[in-house]
C-alpha cells in the first residue's frame, strides 16, 4: 500500500488534471443577460450562440427560478416626496419576489457603501431602504463602473443570476464632479463654448460605456423625476446608453403616478431575467459581437463586449 | 408616531417574508454572498475600518478632469454681412479660450486621506481675443468742416439752407393771431450766402476739435447719410479660477465651501482712434465669490440647510494715453474730451470716461425641509445685504448739445443743421459733472416663508407658497444722496419741489419706507382619470422686486454738482458758446434747497410703490406613442408698477393742452412757467420710476421627443401678445394720459419657434448602423451632433416724424395715421417693407394720433440655426479624446435690420421710409479640442 501511493498522488493528478480540462476556461467564458417573451421557460438546447460569427457552445441557462441576487443601488438626493413614493414601491416590489432572490442594498449618494449585504430578510432590506436619508451629491456616475466591477466578481466565483438595480433621482447639477461647465469668467461676454453644454456629459458617458462594456453584470436604472432642461437631458440620454450597455434598460418617470409601476415592472423584469453561460471560441477579438437565437422566441440581449483578461 | 410609507410597511410584509428567514441559501448563493461581502471590502465599499482602508496605501486618488482649448480664428468665418455691405473684406476674430478642470477626493500624501469624505474641484479658464466691430454712422463732409454747407441736403434730396443767427430780426409783419409760417414768420433770418459760413464767423474751438474727426469713406447713403463705415478692434482678456471642497462630516452632516475670482480687461472698440472718440472706455473687471452650505439630515425625511454667500463685481475705466487735455475749451481745461452732440452725426467725446464701481452682496440663508403624512413643507429664510460703490463722472469736461433751431429760420422746420450750430459753436444746451467723492449704496433685504405641497392622491398635487419679502430702501453710508421733495417749498419761487438731503433737517437715511409685501403661490398637477401619461398643470403666482440700486450716483446732486445750461430760447439764442467754454464749477457740497433750480434734477420716487407681477399658465401634457410629449398651454402675466426711466416718465411735462401756445413755447421763461415744478427744466428719474404696466397672453406648444435611440429632442412654438405704456426706443407722448400709450411691447414677437436637438450618432458597436468591431470603429463611433434653431417674427415697428415742433413740450412725437391708406405692402421687400404713404407728419404744434408702436408693422423675421459636431475618441478607459467644431448661425443666414421708421414732412419726405439699408449675422466656427482623464 505504501507503494502505492505515489500512484495515488498520480492517479489524482492526472484526474484532477482531467476534470480541470473538462471544465470551461473561466476566463474564456462569459455570462449574458438575456430576456425573452416567450411563456414557455428557455433551456439549455434551446439556445444556439455565435461569437463573432462563430458557432459557440452554450454552458447553462439560469432561468427564472434560479437563484438571483439583485444589488439594489439607491442614490437618491433631491425630492423626499418622490422618493418616499418610490421608497415604498420598492419595499412592495421586493416583498414579492421569491425566497431565493437575496437582495442587497447600497447607496450611491456621498460615494458607493454597502448598507445590506445580500440577504433573503426582508426585513432588514426593507429598513436600509427606509433609514437611507435623503440628502448628499448625486454618485450614479461615479458608482456605476465599481458595482458592474463588484457584480462581476460574485459572478465569477459563483453560478447565479445577478442584476444591479439603481434608484435615483439624480440631477447634473448636484454631481461633485463638475458636468455643468458653469461660467468663470463673468466679463467674456462673447463666449459660445457653453452654448451647447452637454459635451461633458457626453465625454463621461461615452467613457463610462465603454468600460462597461467589459463588465457582465446588467444594470437597470430607474430615475424619479425626468428633467427637460438641456444638460439633464443629456444626462438622462446618457443613462439609457449605460444602461443599455449593459444590457439592463432605464426607464424615466415624468411625473409621480409612474414611479410605482416603473420600479415594480423593473424588478418583475429583472426577476424573469435569463443569464446564459458561453463558452468563447479559441480565436475571438477584444471586443466580441454575440448573437443568440432561439427558434419562436425573442430574444433580447446585449451584443458586444469586450473580452478582458482575468 | 409613523408617517408615510413606514405606515405602509406592516401591511405589505407578506408571509413570504417570513418564509424567507426560515428559509437557508443554496451553496452557489451563499458563496455568492460571501464573495460580495470579501469584494465590496476589497474595493473600499464598506463602512468598517477595513473597507475604508486604502488598499496597500499606494492606490492613486480617483481624480478626474479636463484640459481644453477652443478656438475661434476669421479664417474659417464667413465675412459678415454687415461687414461686406460697408465695403469691408475682413472682419478680425482671433479668440482662444483654454483651461483645466480636476475632481477628485482630496489626497495629500501622509497628511489627509479624504478619498471617501473630502472632494475638491479646480478649475482655471483663460481667455485671449481680439475682434473687429463694425459701425455705419453719418459724419460731415469734407466741406462742411470748412462751413460749406452746399452740398448739403435734407431727407428729400432738396438743399438744406443754413440760416445766419447774427442776423435775427423781428418781422414787422408777423401777425400774431396766426401761426408761425413760411408766410408769416415772428423772426427773420438771413441765409448764409451760397450755404457757406464765412471763416471769420466758424468758432474756434470747434475748427479745433473737427481735427478730430474722421472724413467720410463711404456712400451707402442715402445721399450723404451712412459716409462714414470703420471696423474696429475689441480686445478681451480674463483668467479665472473655481475652487469647490465638499467634506461629508457624518452620515448626517455635509459641508460645502467654494470660492472663485475672475479678472478681466476688455478694451473697448473705437469709433475713431483719436481722442475724441465717442465709444466706451476700456474697462477692467474683476469678480470674487465666496459660499458655503451645511446640510444637516435630522431623518430620512426632516433635512436642514445653511448658507451663506459673499460676492464682490468690480469694475472699472482704464484711461488712454494722449487723452488727457487734448482740446482747450474755454476755462475749463477738462482731463477728457468734451461730448458733443450733433443731431444726427456720430457724437464726439466720451460719456462717463472715468468711472469705478464694486458691487457687494451677501446672504446668509437656512431651509428647513420635512415631511409629514401627505404634507411636504419647506421653511425657508433668507437676509441680504447689497453693497454698490460708485464712482462715475458722466461729463467730466462737460456734454454740449447742438440743435438745428439756431441755424434755421425759426418756426420753420427743415431748415438749419445741428453742425452748422456746432461750426458756429452755439450749444443749445450743456451740462456737466463734478463729482466730489464716490457714493456708498446699501440696502437690505429679508425673505421668510413657506411652501407646502400636499399629495391628496397620488394623482393629484397641490402646491402652495406664501413668503414676507422685506426691503430697506436704498441708504447711502455718509448720508451722501438728496432728491426733490415736492413737499418741500423751494424758497426761491415758493412753489413746492425743493432739495433734500438724508439725515438732514429732519429727513431720515432713506428717501423710501420699509416695504413689506406677501407673495402668494399656488399650483396643482392632477393625472386625468388616474392616467399617468396625461397631465393637467395649472399655477398663478404674485411676486414683488424691489427698487435695485444701479451702479450710478443718481441721487447725489447737491453733493456732486451737475449744472445744467439752458438756452433762453432754442431757436434764438444759445445756452453757451464754444469759444467762452463752461461756467467755472459750483461750490461743493452745497445743499441749499434751490441748488438744483434750473437743472434737470435727480428725482427718487418717495411712495412705497414697489414693481409688481402675477402669472398663471394652464397646460396639458400627453404622453404619446414613440417617446413624444405633447404639451398645450395658455399662459397670462401682467405687471404694474415697474420701473421706467425718464423717456417714459416726466413728473415736470407740460400738458398738451399748452401746444396751443405755439411758438411761445421756444421761449424758456414761458415754458418754464407751463411746468409743474417750474424751478426745474426737467426731472432725471434714472429708470426707478414705479409707473409702467405690462400685459402678456400667449398660447405655446412643445413638442419633445425623450431620450431614445440617441436622439432626444424639443420643439416649441409659442404666439404671444404683450402690451404696455412704456417701451420703446423713442419715449412716450403723453406722460398724462397713460391710456393713450397703451401699445404692443417693443421688441416682443408674437411668433417665436424654436428647435433643439441632442443625436449621438447610432453607428458603431452595438448599434444599429456600421457595427464594425474592429479597427473602423475608432472612426465610426463616437459622433454627436447637437442643434439650436430659432425663429421669431419681427418686432412691432415704432414710426416717428422727422421734426419736433413742439416747443419742448412732447418729448417723443409720433406719427399721424393717414386714413384709408394700407400700411401693408402685398410683398414686402428690402426695397419696400411698408407703405409711408400710410403716415404723415404732424403738423407744428400737434400730436400724432398712431400708437407709440404700430399695432400690425412688425420688422422682418429673425433665424439663427447653430449646429455642433462632436467626434470622440476613447483613448482609454479613463482617457477621451474631444474634437469639436461648432457653427453658429452656420447657415450663414443674413437677418435683415429693421425698416427705416422715420416719416419726413409732405414738402421733404424720408425718401428712405419703409426702406431697409442693410442686413447683419455671419458665420462663425469655433474648433475645441478637450482631453478628459
Amino acid at each position: 500500500m505504501r507503494l502505492s501511493a505515489p500512484v495515488t498522488a498520480v492517479a489524482l493528478g492526472a484526474m484532477l488534471l482531467a476534470v480541470a480540462g473538462a471544465q470551461p476556461d473561466k476566463a474564456r467564458t462569459i455570462r449574458v443577460a438575456l430576456t425573452t417573451d416567450a411563456a414557455v421557460p428557455l433551456s439549455k438546447g434551446d439556445v444556439l450562440a455565435n461569437v463573432d460569427g462563430q458557432k459557440s457552445p452554450v454552458l447553462a441557462v439560469h432561468g427564472p427560478k434560479d437563484d438571483l441576487m439583485l444589488i439594489l443601488v439607491l442614490d437618491l438626493t433631491e425630492d423626499i416626496s418622490n422618493i418616499e413614493l418610490a421608497k415604498a414601491a420598492l419595499i412592495s416590489a421586493i416583498n414579492q419576489l421569491p425566497a431565493n432572490v437575496y437582495v442587497g442594498v447600497m447607496r450611491a449618494q456621498d460615494g458607493l457603501q454597502v448598507l445590506v449585504d445580500p440577504t433573503a430578510d426582508r426585513e432588514a432590506v426593507q429598513k436600509a431602504i427606509l433609514s437611507l436619508p435623503v440628502s448628499g451629491r448625486a454618485g450614479l456616475l461615479e458608482s456605476i463602473e465599481p458595482v458592474a466591477q463588484l457584480g462581476d466578481r460574485v459572478l465569477t466565483k459563483a453560478s447565479i443570476r445577478l442584476a444591479a438595480l439603481y434608484v435615483t433621482d439624480s440631477d447634473i447639477y448636484n454631481y461633485r464632479e463638475d458636468f455643468t461647465n458653469p461660467v468663470v469668467n463673468t466679463s467674456d461676454y462673447r463666449d459660445l463654448s457653453r452654448r451647447f453644454p452637454e459635451g461633458l456629459v457626453r465625454e463621461k458617458v461615452a467613457k463610462l460605456e465603454t468600460s462597461l462594456t467589459s463588465y457582465q453584470t446588467p444594470i437597470y436604472i430607474v430615475h424619479l423625476a425626468y428633467r427637460t432642461d438641456r444638460l439633464n437631458e443629456a444626462y438622462q440620454s446618457g443613462l439609457l446608453q449605460l444602461a443599455g450597455a449593459t444590457g439592463g434598460s432605464a426607464i424615466f418617470c415624468r411625473s409621480r403616478p409612474e414611479i410605482a409601476p416603473a420600479i415594480t415592472s423593473v424588478v418583475a423584469s429583472i426577476g424573469s431575467q435569463y443569464m446564459i453561460d458561453l463558452q468563447l471560441p479559441e480565436k475571438v477579438s477584444k471586443n466580441i459581437q454575440i448573437e443568440f437565437q432561439s427558434e419562436g422566441r425573442v430574444l433580447n440581449y446585449r451584443t458586444r463586449f469586450i473580452v478582458r483578461e482575468r | 408616531m409613523k408617517f408615510g410609507v413606514s405606515r405602509l410597511v406592516p401591511v405589505i410584509i407578506s408571509p413570504v417574508l417570513l418564509l424567507a428567514d426560515a428559509q437557508q441559501p443554496s451553496p452557489a448563493m451563499g458563496k455568492a454572498v460571501e464573495e460580495f461581502k470579501i469584494q465590496s471590502r476589497a474595493l473600499g465599499l464598506r463602512e468598517d475600518a477595513a473597507g475604508r482602508k486604502r488598499r496597500n496605501g499606494s492606490a492613486k486618488p480617483a481624480w478626474h478632469g479636463r484640459i481644453f482649448e477652443n478656438l475661434r480664428n476669421d479664417l474659417f468665418d464667413a465675412v459678415p454681412h454687415e461687414i461686406t455691405q460697408g465695403g469691408g473684406s475682413k472682419s478680425l476674430l482671433r479668440r482662444n479660450q483654454f483651461g483645466f478642470n480636476v475632481t477628485g477626493p482630496l489626497y495629500i500624501p501622509r497628511i489627509y486621506d479624504g478619498s471617501r469624505r473630502t472632494f475638491f474641484s479646480i478649475s482655471y479658464e483663460g481667455v485671449r481675443e481680439r475682434i473687429s466691430r463694425s459701425f455705419l454712422r453719418d459724419v460731415p463732409l469734407t466741406e462742411e468742416r470748412s462751413g460749406d454747407f452746399s452740398p448739403v441736403v435734407d431727407q428729400a434730396g432738396n438743399m438744406l439752407p443754413v440760416f445766419d443767427p447774427a442776423s435775427t430780426r423781428l418781422n414787422p409783419a408777423y401777425n400774431a393771431a396766426q401761426p408761425v409760417s413760411l408766410n408769416n414768420l415772428q423772426y427773420v433770418r438771413d441765409p448764409f450766402p451760397n450755404n457757406v459760413i464765412p471763416a471769420n464767423r466758424l468758432d474756434p474751438v470747434a475748427v479745433e476739435a473737427v481735427k478730430y474727426y474722421p472724413q467720410p469713406n463711404t456712400s451707402i447713403g442715402p445721399f450723404f447719410q451712412n459716409n462714414y463705415f470703420v471696423v474696429s478692434p475689441e480686445e478681451n482678456t480674463a483668467n479665472g479660477m473655481i475652487f469647490k471642497l465638499d467634506h461629508t462630516i457624518s452620515d448626517r452632516n455635509r459641508i460645502s465651501v467654494g470660492t472663485s475670482f475672475s479678472n478681466g480687461f476688455a478694451g473697448a472698440a473705437w469709433f475713431f482712434p483719436t481722442p475724441a472718440n465717442p465709444g466706451a472706455a476700456d474697462r477692467s473687471f474683476s469678480s470674487r465669490r465666496a459660499s458655503f452650505e451645511h446640510v444637516v439630515t435630522f431623518s430620512p425625511r426632516t433635512l436642514n440647510t445653511f448658507g451663506f454667500e459673499a460676492a464682490s463685481d468690480r469694475s472699472e475705466s482704464v484711461p488712454e494715453e494722449g487723452e488727457a487735455g487734448a482740446l482747450k475749451f474755454g476755462r475749463f481745461p477738462g482731463d477728457s474730451f468734451p461730448v458733443f452732440r450733433l443731431g444726427s452725426y456720430l457724437s464726439m467725446g466720451r460719456s462717463t470716461p472715468v468711472s469705478s464701481n464694486a458691487r457687494n452682496s451677501y446672504s446668509v440663508s437656512d431651509s428647513y425641509s420635512t415631511r409629514r403624512g401627505k404634507h411636504n413643507v419647506l421653511l425657508s429664510g433668507r437676509v441680504s445685504r447689497y453693497q454698490v460703490n460708485v464712482f462715475s463722472s458722466q461729463y467730466p469736461a462737460g456734454a454740449l448739445r447742438f440743435g438745428e433751431g439756431l441755424t434755421s429760420l425759426p418756426g420753420i422746420i427743415n431748415t438749419g443743421h445741428a453742425f452748422a450750430s456746432f461750426m458756429l459753436g452755439m450749444a443749445e444746451f450743456a451740462e456737466a459733472s463734478y463729482i466730489t467723492s464716490p457714493s456708498y449704496f446699501r440696502r437690505s433685504n429679508v425673505r421668510v416663508g413657506f411652501r407646502e405641497r400636499y399629495e391628496a392622491t397620488p394623482g393629484l398635487n397641490f402646491a402652495a407658497s406664501l413668503y414676507l419679502e422685506l426691503s430697506t430702501p436704498r441708504v447711502e453710508k455718509y448720508n451722501r444722496q438728496s432728491t426733490v421733495d415736492f413737499s418741500a417749498i423751494n424758497p426761491a419761487n415758493g412753489r413746492p419741489g425743493a432739495l433734500v438731503a438724508a439725515g438732514r433737517n429732519g429727513e431720515g437715511e432713506a428717501f423710501q419706507p420699509l416695504t413689506a409685501r406677501v407673495e402668494p403661490s399656488a399650483s396643482l398637477s392632477w393625472n386625468i382619470g388616474g392616467d399617468s401619461r396625461s397631465v393637467f398643470r395649472a399655477s398663478f403666482g404674485r411676486s414683488y422686486s424691489a427698487i435695485p440700486i444701479y451702479s450710478t450716483q443718481f441721487g447725489t446732486q447737491g453733493f456732486n454738482g451737475a449744472p445744467t445750461y439752458l438756452s433762453p430760447n432754442v431757436q434764438l439764442d444759445p445756452a453757451l458758446r464754444l469759444i467762452d467754454g463752461l461756467p467755472p464749477p459750483p461750490p461743493l457740497p452745497d445743499l441749499r434747497p434751490d441748488t438744483a433750480n434750473d437743472t434737470v434734477a435727480d428725482l427718487i420716487d418717495r411712495s412705497d410703490r414697489l414693481p409688481t407681477y402675477q402669472s398663471g399658465t394652464v397646460s396639458f401634457e400627453r404622453e404619446l406613442p414613440a417617446s413624444l410629449i405633447v404639451t398645450l398651454g395658455m399662459s397670462y402675466s401682467g405687471g404694474k408698477n415697474l420701473l421706467v426711466g425718464s423717456s417714459a416718465a416726466d413728473p415736470n411735462a407740460i400738458p398738451l393742452d399748452a401746444l396751443r401756445y405755439r411758438d411761445l413755447l421756444n421761449d424758456e421763461d414761458f415754458n418754464r412757467s407751463l411746468r409743474p415744478f417750474p424751478q426745474y427744466k426737467a426731472f432725471e428719474v434714472y429708470y426707478a420710476w414705479p409707473i409702467g404696466r405690462y400685459e402678456r397672453e400667449e398660447g405655446f406648444l412643445t413638442v419633445e421627443k425623450r431620450s431614445s435611440m440617441g436622439l432626444s429632442l424639443r420643439a416649441n412654438y409659442g404666439f404671444a401678445k404683450q402690451m404696455d405704456n412704456y417701451s420703446g426706443p423713442y419715449g412716450i407722448q403723453d406722460y398724462y394720459n397713460r391710456d393713450n400709450e397703451w401699445s404692443m411691447t417693443a421688441g416682443s414677437n408674437p411668433h417665436r419657434f424654436s428647435l433643439s436637438y441632442m443625436y449621438e450618432l447610432p453607428m458603431g458597436p452595438n448599434r444599429p448602423l456600421l457595427n464594425y468591431s474592429d479597427w473602423r470603429r475608432y472612426l465610426i463611433e463616437g459622433w454627436a451632433i447637437s442643434g439650436m434653431t430659432s425663429v421669431s417674427s419681427g418686432e412691432p415697428l415704432a414710426l416717428r416724424p422727422q421734426f419736433n415742433n413742439t416747443g419742448g413740450v412732447v418729448r417723443s412725437l409720433r406719427v399721424n395715421v393717414v386714413p384709408g391708406v394700407d400700411p401693408h405692402v402685398s410683398n414686402p421687400t428690402a426695397e419696400l417693407w411698408f407703405n409711408p404713404a400710410a403716415f404723415s407728419h404732424p403738423d407744428d404744434f400737434t400730436t400724432g394720433n398712431a400708437s407709440r408702436t404700430h399695432p400690425t408693422l412688425r420688422g422682418p423675421l429673425s433665424q439663427n440655426h447653430d449646429l455642433s459636431l462632436t467626434k470622440r475618441f476613447v483613448l482609454a478607459t479613463d482617457r477621451t479624446l474631444e474634437l469639436s467644431a461648432v457653427g453658429f448661425n452656420f447657415l450663414n443666414h443674413a437677418n435683415w435690420t429693421d425698416p427705416d421708421t422715420q416719416i419726413g414732412p409732405e414738402r421733404a419726405p424720408n425718401v428712405n421710409a419703409g426702406k431697409i439699408i442693410g442686413s447683419r449675422g455671419g458665420r462663425v466656427i469655433q474648433l475645441g479640442l478637450r482631453l478628459s482623464f
